[in-house]
């Protein structure tokens, strides 16, 4: 009987885990694509909050957007470096308001992102087992970035929040009372008083290849939505790795253990 | 106690909506055109101004503003003709070329004026564009930004307490945004009506204003912008009140212009269609990073059509018919979407068929272009693409070998890492 339990159990996890889904892209040669990269450069985020006002004269809230910005940069910092990816310090500003083709790449770029996430997140999740299933591209479009910056792969960041003003969470309060009132307490909205959503890509300058993406919503203005995203940035053997190894085990009379990591990695 | 509520309920939502309600009336806003100096007239005004700064310096930023001093004057040249004086410390006319494929043309409440690529590719004449230039001034001019944020403030404030008083339902929504789009309507009315005064003002011919906007109907595919620019149903509606007005001018219609490109005078060694045609290259590219491939294939045939001889129009075509065949879904999504079709299984195999003779057409494209100009290095990208795409890898290493022994090569970094996993 406690076998038979035990049984039970194992299949209730298994069959929970397979189907288990992921708002998690790759590109299908995601692990092939990594033993190329060995720097990155941070685009710098979107970032666009914006307090939506009783009247409807929404406001973008600018400082709050400046904070995220900066939170959410310095999180990818220490998440690429964590993973042994060197981050280079480019002077976006500058650049781009010296050179307007340089500034024109970018948002060429951004949009041909936008592009492939129409392919990439037809539906918002998929398993577990799919999600290397796709062949997202962005071609040549970050060759110029490359050229300027020297980076293996671009990491992008867009993020949008909301907040409500004090008007509008009073009206909506009222109304959800309402609502509660006519359907004698059976129905009582809820509304959110602030939202958030990332979307960020790590994606090779040189094929245009999206090695990861992930997106995801919070219930908040703050950085925690792309903590939560960060979470899942993948464990891969990136060229920084494949170099240091080289440089460990070519004082070590067996180099075959390099051969073996980029073996056992392959997809 | 009917009546104590009911006084209660008044004085609620007098005072909520007098609490919410905009710093001026919009009887109280005056247009600029009225020779006096004028100057912010509201906190909604100067806040309206500044908010156009600040967006206008993230186009700049995004590099979306074509800048090109030789076609702004050209325009600025032409509005000079039209627009008609004011003073304000706040706010001037400035034009910029905005680097968008979709038909649209919109001013800012500071004066700014952009047109976008895909509006101007659209165009066959100098006359054409005036108009659209008058249309946008005039918006400018009666503070059509400041008006609509007043009304806008008052109908959404006004809908919020309704549906207050509606149990919190949301029903009374739908009715907001119809109230809105017939404000909006009633502006762009005026802006039209404007325009074609401003013109008359000028030796630009008063009938281009219908053919302006019968060019902008005879888009193909209007669905992919929502612009008032774009909106068939609205133009055609627009193009009948033009003529109502211009009936009592008594202009000869027998004039109007459809859709042939007009021979236009040069404006500073500029023509008109020197910047259409420019304006239909950045078109084509932006629709070919979009995946637009259907899209894009509209500016090019057009613009084969114009100019058959020219290498790169073939090429372009080429383009087109390879990104079909290499990106099906992209291609399915985008041809479901144009068409009003489902994306399924029964759409995608109508398309699949199709492929073969799309990948011949590609290869034709590319031939044509290489017969009239042999020195066209990037037809050998776009064979050598074609060919990896139909697993002639030979083929493939040596078109694409070639294409980067060239000079003046961008993509290099892109088409080496292909040469290099072949």
């Amino acid at each position: 009987m406690k076998s038979l339990k035990f049984v039970l159990l194992l299949t209730f996890v298994l069959g929970v885990s397979a189907c288990s889904h992921t708002s998690v892209r790759h590109h299908q040669d995601f692990q092939e694509a990594a033993k190329g990269i060995e720097t990155v450069v941070i685009i710098p985020a979107e970032v666009e909050i914006e307090l939506v006002n009783f009247t409807g004269d929404n406001e973008l809230l600018e400082d709050e957007a400046t904070s995220i910005k900066a939170k959410i940069h310095a999180l990818a910092t220490d998440k690429l470096t964590s993973e042994k990816l060197s981050v280079i310090e480019f002077n976006f500003d500058k650049e781009i308001s010296e050179d307007e083709s340089f500034a024109y790449a970018i948002t060429q770029a951004k949009e041909a992102w936008a592009a492939a996430k129409g392919d990439m997140y037809k539906v918002a999740t998929v398993p577990e087992k799919e999600k290397a299933n796709f062949q997202s591209n962005l071609g040549s479009v970050l060759n110029s970035i490359a050229d300027k910056t020297n980076a293996d792969a671009v990491l992008f960041m867009n993020y949008s929040g909301f907040q409500k003003s004090e008007g509008m969470i009073a009206k909506d309060l009222a109304s959800s009372v309402l609502v509660g009132v006519l359907t004698l307490g059976a129905v009582v909205p809820v509304q959110a008083m602030a939202g958030s959503f990332i979307d960020i890509a790590l994606i090779d300058t040189t094929s245009g290849k999206i090695i990861w993406a992930n997106r995801k919503n919070g219930a908040s203005v703050d950085d925690s939505v792309a903590k939560v995203a960060f979470k899942e940035f993948p464990d891969l053997v990136w060229k920084s790795e494949l170099n240091e190894q080289t440089l460990t085990l070519g004082n070590q009379p067996n180099k075959n253990k390099t051969e073996e990591l980029v073996n056992s990695t392959s997809p | 106690m009917n009546l104590v509520n009911s006084k209660f309920l008044t004085v609620f939502v007098g005072f909520f909506l007098c609490a919410c309600q905009s710093t001026i009336n919009v009887r109280d806003v005056i247009p600029l055109s009225d020779k006096s100096i004028h100057e912010a007239v509201s906190v909604e005004e100067r806040q309206l101004i500044k908010r156009s700064s600040k967006l206008h310096k993230k186009f700049v930023n995004k590099g979306l503003i074509v800048r090109n001093d030789k076609f702004t004057t050209y325009i600025e040249q032409i509005a000079k003709k039209i627009a008609p004086k004011f003073l304000h410390s706040e706010i001037k006319l400035n034009f910029y070329i905005f680097k968008d494929p979709s038909i649209n043309a919109f001013a800012l409440p500071n004066g700014n004026i952009y047109l976008n690529t895909g509006l101007i590719g659209q165009l066959t004449s100098e006359d054409q564009l005036a108009y659209i230039l008058g249309h946008e001034i005039a918006h400018v001019v009666e503070r059509h930004g400041l008006i609509g944020l007043i009304d806008r403030k008052n109908v959404i404030v006004t809908s919020h307490v309704l549906d207050l008083m509606t149990f919190g339902t949301g029903l009374v929504y739908l009715a907001t945004i119809t109230e809105l789009s017939s404000h909006n309507r009633k502006l762009e009315d005026q802006a039209d009506l404007q325009g074609l005064r401003y013109l008359a003002r000028s030796n630009y011919k008063l009938t281009e204003a219908i053919s302006a906007f019968k060019r902008l109907e005879s888009s193909k595919y209007p669905k992919e912008s929502f612009s008032i620019w774009s909106n068939h149903p609205d133009i055609s509606k627009r193009i009948k009140n033009i003529k109502g007005r211009l009936a009592k001018l008594n202009v000869d219609f027998s004039e109007v212009n459809n859709l042939e490109l007009v021979e236009v005078t040069q404006l500073n060694g500029i023509s008109f269609d020197d910047i259409r045609q420019h304006m239909a290259k950045f078109n084509f590219s932006i629709r070919l990073r979009n995946k637009q491939f259907e899209l894009a294939e509209e500016i090019a045939k057009e613009e084969l059509q114009r100019s058959p001889n020219e290498a790169l129009n073939h090429y372009n075509l080429g383009e087109v018919n390879r990104l079909k065949v290499s990106e099906p879904e992209a291609y399915l999504r985008e041809y479901a979407w144009l068409h009003d079709k489902s994306n399924n299984k029964k759409l995608k195999a109508k398309l699949l068929k199709e492929m073969n003779a799309t990948e011949s057409r590609a290869l034709k494209y590319y031939e044509r272009a290489i017969e009239i100009e042999p020195s066209l290095n990037i037809v050998n990208k776009g064979k050598g693409l074609l060919a990896l795409h139909l697993k002639q890898i030979e083929q493939a290493k040596r078109y694409l070998n070639t294409y980067v022994l060239g000079s003046e090569v961008s993509d290099r970094r892109y088409i080496e890492s292909i040469i290099k996993n072949l």
